[in-house]
């Protein structure tokens, strides 16, 4: 991969620079990102847990109907910074936050938000596939079933369609009555998937789907996130640069708890402006 | 990056460090090796040999009692012929016979010689013995004679133990247990200890006394004794029959004993002309309340007093089916049961039962109770012997063989095979002939049977346990008096004669009882406590919270049950709306907390974190109870109020109702009982002391006004209501049918009416949902509490009484106290066990379906609770086994009667507690003692049953959940 050097290298400290002077970091972000219409905008948001911060006031809007990459060495805060847009650290026991994100133009963190509405809204694919002890089908419409829908028809046509469009449907469709526990590792993360995906949320939100995965698992669901982009908003933490490539429309850099760039993702791939982002895409560090 | 230290692979060639292990690794490795196989070995032997000694003690009940012949002698038939008893000593060495002439023989069952005329009745001129009585356990003979007169024999043994200077020649060569013949009747015989000991015969003759009464000799003769009195029933020829009583009173400062005499007649009824046949056979019972008349036909006639007035004929039976005859009648040991042997060789015992259903003068009914037919062509019964030391009976039979029976659990005892030739089968009025007679030691340890022409045996008996059998451990038994046959557990025997009650029925009825209570009230409150720690409790609270009722598990039992009968059992009593009104309002409170909780705006409820959510909680349920104290004197009002009736019945203001007006049911009983006031109360009269009553007068009357204000008689009081004093049915069964249906209402609101509301474009989100939700909440249990009195009332109104079953009068130690603190011995192992098991779920699961949308209970009632239901279903399980296998709680908290009704407001007796209970007044060796292992066997099953199923549950589920 050829690397341009960015002109403006020269004037700027590095990231870790900056970071041990305790300076406010500003990060690269490309024009291409102004011409998206914004789903999500993180404003200012800073994570701790304890006294340690591991989010530092990060800033970042999430095109809608695109898909968006974090990537970044392991530690960066990308996994959290996930999480907490369906407020899931909340969890966590020492878990402080500062700043606010807006879903739709509301906000998240709000004193008045509902977090379970929240969540609804938003759907989770996790690093390692984690299907409920019960049968297929019941896995597909689980959300349906906690939000009180009980006609078999809905369930049933909620079902199919979650499943073929995690590409699964052909695989199950004669076993949706047994245990998601017989399912191969990648059928059960795209069970995962489809589970996520059935309630039609706003924004699909997957952390590393694919790290426990075989490349054939693996293509599969890349598969799945190109076709579902444009429909649903995707936000997939990625370790795998290829996949970045393959599957984002946008890829957001994160280094030491900050966003560091974040553009187009041919653009920050092919050039990056900053030297950090460099080294990480080029598989010189991280 | 890597960094690792360099100390293992600097070192430099050539001096590289050879691993060895040194010996005392070796040497600890294989100690320890050995220390943990012999340790594990070691409690699996213990708890083999636990169950193997457990089994060792139980398994001589199932031992059949066996005979063996010890000698066999003839004698001459002349004497043979005309013995009308036989007794024989302790040891069996020498038999007493009374000959029909009524002179005393000694036969020696060492070598069959005999010693005529030991002793002799002198009769007076041409007279003859007319009658005789069955020899009693006493050893004492009444024999009537053809003049009227009554002469009593008394027939015993005198052991002295010689000393040695004392032997004669002959004794000193005798070896340990070896006997020898005396001259003079009996034997002597060196005893265990090495001295000799000289058996002899001593018969004691009374004068024979002369009948004023009637008559005619005497046909018909017993005789009874109880502590100080004899009794001596006579029956003559011209039908006269007398019943006399022998006192013999002791002046406590010494002095001869002064003999008191006392009689009275008895009429016997011979039918409508008069002329009726006489019975063969005049039994008198032990206590000489009662006289059976039997007749060779097979039926019994029998005699009370009703009160202390003179005997009547009471009512009468038919023992055997036609064509059958009796032909032997004794009494059984206590005197209560008469037992019948007939010519096909059947045993009935039959008995004087409650019958309140029958109108009998003294509120009896002779019933037979126990009917054993012969299995094998045995024969005719010839002659049956009661033991003098167990309820068992010996029948010998036409074909010489010999079965002794325990007549109240039908246990064969042994059974000899004949070793005499067939005997001769003579009718119940021929007192002439022999028809073969057996006798047994005192112990019941030997037997001697003597045939008519002279062949006599001898067994030594090994008698087992025969007051144990299926029937009588775990079938119904009708025991001597009682009503109908019963499963029953007697506390403790008094003595020899009281009829031996094993039943484990209601033991293992009392130890299921107390599991049901006490897990229905721990479970619930044990899971719902650990969902609420391991899965909405702040981490940091879960953590300080799990060990505090741990502790819980640590308390003694016996601290337990102490609190249980000393500060619960009163305080319940005292508090008894209010604790079952919290059973309601608790529940219901926290859950009209939740709506409102919804109502609240989000940035007040968002910041409630951790102690403060935890001291809310408590607030709530602080609440409820504080309502609660304030509520339950109203429901206790509206519900439990007497009536105008029910208070003038309890203030006495009553008019006895003739038997004429009872409901057609209770009409042909003695008494009405607090089980009959159910169908009392729907005709508007109550049972009071046995009458049936109805309430008279007036509430308004000053003089009852009074009375009803001095006692509180108009208190609303819900135990006045379960002892049967306030008539309302309907009330019980709205107590019983308002949770079941606020959970039903709650359901069927969810699943059929939610639905058809959700189509409605009302339902949202924010406050006004949730005050929506809070109201469609009030109405349901509104609905729910209307569906209740609904339903009561209907039930109450098909004549079903909630005081018949589940509920009844109140005993201040009872069931819900015992579940009440049994469950709080419960709660913390189930809380403990399934804390850990919904805690070990993985975190994955919990966010993914946190991630869906899901709140936290809904996390963990569809995801956590069924993916750790293997570990819950064990911890209840374990539970279970505490609570059936609890002693010192049950023991204390209850009133330990062994009785069968599910009443919540009644005792019990569980297997364990009996056998803390009966344990130190059993003695070794004896039946009561194996029956408690036996109980503690079943227990043992009971809990191996539970946790084996829970064991197969768990696998079954866990193999569900497995590959997570």
């Amino acid at each position: 991969m050829l690397v341009q050097e960015p002109p403006e290298n020269t004037r700027r400290r590095s990231v870790a620079e900056a970071v041990n002077a305790g300076a406010p970091y500003e990060p690269e972000l490309h024009p291409s990102l102004l011409r998206e219409e914004h789903i999500l905008r993180v404003q200012d948001f800073s994570l701790f847990y304890g006294q340690s911060k591991a989010i530092h006031r990060v800033s970042m809007n999430i095109p809608k109907g695109r898909v968006t990459a974090l990537i970044g060495p392991s530690g960066c805060g990308k996994s959290t910074l996930l999480r907490s847009i369906n407020r899931l650290n909340d969890l966590i026991d020492s878990v402080r936050i500062e700043g606010d994100m807006i879903l739709s133009g509301r906000s998240i963190y709000a004193p008045n938000v509902d977090v379970i509405d929240i969540r609804k809204r938003i759907g989770m694919v996790f690093q390692r596939s984690n299907p409920f002890p019960m049968s297929i089908f019941e896995n597909v419409v689980y959300a349906l079933r906690i939000d009180g829908e009980r006609r078999r028809s809905v369930l049933a046509e909620t079902c199919e369609r979650a499943l073929r469009s995690a590409a699964l449907w052909d695989e199950v469709k004669d076993r949706l009555r047994q245990s998601a526990l017989g399912l191969s590792g990648g059928q059960q993360q795209r069970l995962c998937i489809a589970r996520a995906i059935a309630a039609e949320p706003e924004v699909l939100l997957m952390d590393e789907p694919c790290s426990a995965l075989d490349p054939i698992a693996t293509i599969k669901i890349e598969e799945f996130i190109r076709e579902i982009a444009g429909r649903i908003t995707v936000v997939i933490v990625t370790h795998n640069m290829q996949q970045a490539t393959r599957v984002s429309n946008y890829t957001a850099f994160m280094y030491l708890g900050r966003l560091v760039e974040y553009g187009a993702t041919a653009d920050l791939f092919q050039n990056p402006r900053l030297p950090e982002t460099e080294q990480y895409v080029t598989g010189r560090f991280g | 990056m890597t960094t690792t230290p360099a100390s293992t692979t600097s070192a430099p060639e050539g001096s590289r460090r050879v691993r060895v292990t040194r010996p005392r690794v070796r040497i600890t490795d294989a100690v320890a090796r050995v220390v943990v196989t012999v340790g594990g070995l070691g409690v699996i032997v213990a708890v083999l040999g636990i169950l193997a000694s457990l089994l060792s003690v139980v398994f001589p009940l199932a031992v059949p009692g066996h005979a063996e012949m010890r000698g066999r002698f003839a004698i001459p038939a002349t004497l043979a012929s005309t013995a009308g008893d036989m007794l024989i000593d302790d040891n069996a060495g020498v038999a007493l016979l009374v000959d029909f002439a009524g002179a005393v023989h000694a036969v020696s069952l060492v070598d069959g010689s005999v010693v005529s005329g030991v002793a002799a009745v002198t009769l007076p001129n041409g007279t003859t013995v007319s009658a005789r009585a069955p020899v009693t356990p006493s050893g004492a003979v009444a024999l009537g004679l053809s003049d009227g007169s009554i002469v009593v024999l008394r027939l015993g043994f005198r052991a002295d133990t010689v000393e040695p200077i004392n032997e004669t020649e002959q004794e000193r060569a005798l070896a340990i247990g070896e006997r020898l013949p005396i001259a003079s009747g009996g034997y002597a015989e060196r005893s265990a200890l090495g001295r000799i000991r000289r058996t002899v015969p001593a018969v004691t003759i009374a004068p024979p006394v002369r009948l004023e009464q009637g008559s005619g000799p005497i046909i018909a003769i017993d005789l009874r004794s109880t502590g100080a009195s004899e009794w001596i029933l006579a029956l003559r020829q011209d039908a006269t029959c007398v019943l006399g009583r022998v006192t013999t009173v002791r002046p406590l400062g010494g002095g001869a004993p002064r003999v008191r005499l006392t009689s009275e007649v008895v009429k016997i009824e011979r039918g409508p002309d008069g002329v009726g046949p006489l019975p063969q056979w005049l039994l008198l019972s032990g206590d000489g309340e009662q006289i059976f008349g039997v007749h060779e036909s097979g039926r019994v006639d029998r005699y009370a007093r009703p009160g202390t007035g003179a005997f009547v004929l009471a009512d009468r039976t038919e023992a055997f089916p036609p064509g059958r005859k009796v032909t032997s009648a004794e009494m059984l040991l206590g005197g209560r049961t008469l037992v019948l042997g007939d010519s096909a060789g059947a045993v009935v015992g039959a008995f004087a039962a409650q019958a309140f259903s029958v109108s009998t003068p003294d509120g009896r009914r002779l019933v037979v109770a126990h009917r054993y037919e012969p299995d094998g062509a045995t024969g005719a019964v010839t002659k049956l012997l009661p033991a003098q030391r167990d309820r068992s009976i010996a029948s010998l039979h036409a074909s010489g063989e010999l079965i002794v029976r325990n007549m109240t659990s039908g246990r064969l005892v042994c059974k000899i095979p004949s070793v005499i030739e067939p005997l001769p089968v003579v009718t119940g009025s021929d007192k002439d002939h022999s028809t073969g007679l057996v006798a047994a030691s005192p112990r019941g340890d030997a037997m001697a049977v003597l045939s008519p022409s002279g062949q006599l045996a001898t067994f030594g008996v090994q008698r087992g346990h025969p007051e144990v059998s299926l029937r009588s451990l775990f079938g119904k038994v009708w025991y001597e008096g009682d009503a109908a046959p019963s499963f029953t557990t007697a506390a403790s025997q008094g003595e020899d004669s009281a009829e031996p009650k094993y039943s484990l029925v209601p033991l293992i009825f009392g130890t299921i009882k107390a599991t049901i209570y006490a897990m229905l009230f721990a479970t619930p409150i044990a899971i719902l406590a650990a969902i609420y720690t391991s899965e909405i409790l702040h981490p940091r609270v879960r953590s300080s919270i799990k060990p505090v009722i741990e502790m819980m598990a640590s308390l003694p039992s016996v601290v337990l049950g102490f609190v249980a009968a000393l500060v619960v059992a009163p305080l319940l009593r005292d508090t008894l709306p209010f604790v079952l009104l919290a059973f309601v309002t608790v529940p219901v409170g926290a859950l009209l907390a939740a709506y409102v909780w919804q109502m609240l705006p989000m940035r007040l409820t968002a910041r409630l974190r951790t102690l403060a959510h935890l001291g809310l909680v408590s607030a709530v349920v602080v609440g409820a109870l504080g309502v609660t104290s304030f509520a339950a004197p109203l429901v206790e009002r509206a519900l439990f109020t007497p009536s105008r009736d029910d208070q003038l019945v309890l203030a006495g203001s009553v008019d006895v109702v003739p038997r004429e007006q009872w409901p057609e049911a209770l009409r042909d009983r003695m008494a009405v009982t607090a089980d009959d006031s159910a169908l009392l109360r729907q005709s508007g009269l109550a049972a009071q002391a046995g009458r049936v009553v109805r309430p008279v007068g007036s509430v308004d009357d000053p003089a009852i006004s009074q009375v009803i204000a001095r006692d509180a008689l108009d208190r609303p009081s819900i135990r006045r209501w379960l002892d049967g004093s306030i008539a309302a049915v309907w009330p019980g069964w709205f107590v019983l049918l308002a949770p079941p249906m606020i959970v039903l209402s709650v359901l069927l609101r969810s699943r059929l009416i939610d639905p058809m509301i959700g189509t409605l474009p009302i339902a949202g989100y924010g406050t006004s949902a949730a005050v929506i939700e809070l109201i469609k909440f009030c109405v349901t249990l509104v609905a729910a509490a209307a569906a209740a009195f609904v339903l009561a009332s209907l039930i109450a109104e098909l004549g079903f009484d909630a005081r018949d079953s589940i509920l009844g009068s109140y005993q201040q130690r009872n069931s819900l106290v015992v579940a009440i603190v049994m469950g709080f011995a419960v709660i913390p192992i189930i809380y403990t066990i399934s804390e850990d098991a919904l805690s070990a779920v993985p975190a994955s699961l919990r966010s993914a379906s946190l991630g869906c949308g899901a709140t936290r209970w809904q996390t963990a009632t569809r995801v956590v609770l069924p993916v750790a239901m293997s570990g819950v279903f064990s911890a209840v399980m374990i539970g279970l086994g505490r609570a059936a296998g609890e002693t010192m709680i049950v023991l204390m908290a209850t009133g330990n009667t062994p009785i069968m009704e599910w009443n919540i407001f009644n005792g019990f007796r569980t297997l364990a507690a009996n056998i803390a209970v009966s344990m130190p007044e059993a003695p070794e060796g004896s039946t009561q003692l194996r029956v408690l292992f036996l109980g503690g066997l079943c227990l043992f099953a009971l809990t191996f049953f539970i946790n084996t199923l829970a064991e197969l549950v768990r696998i079954r589920v866990r193999r569900r959940s497995a590959n997570l």
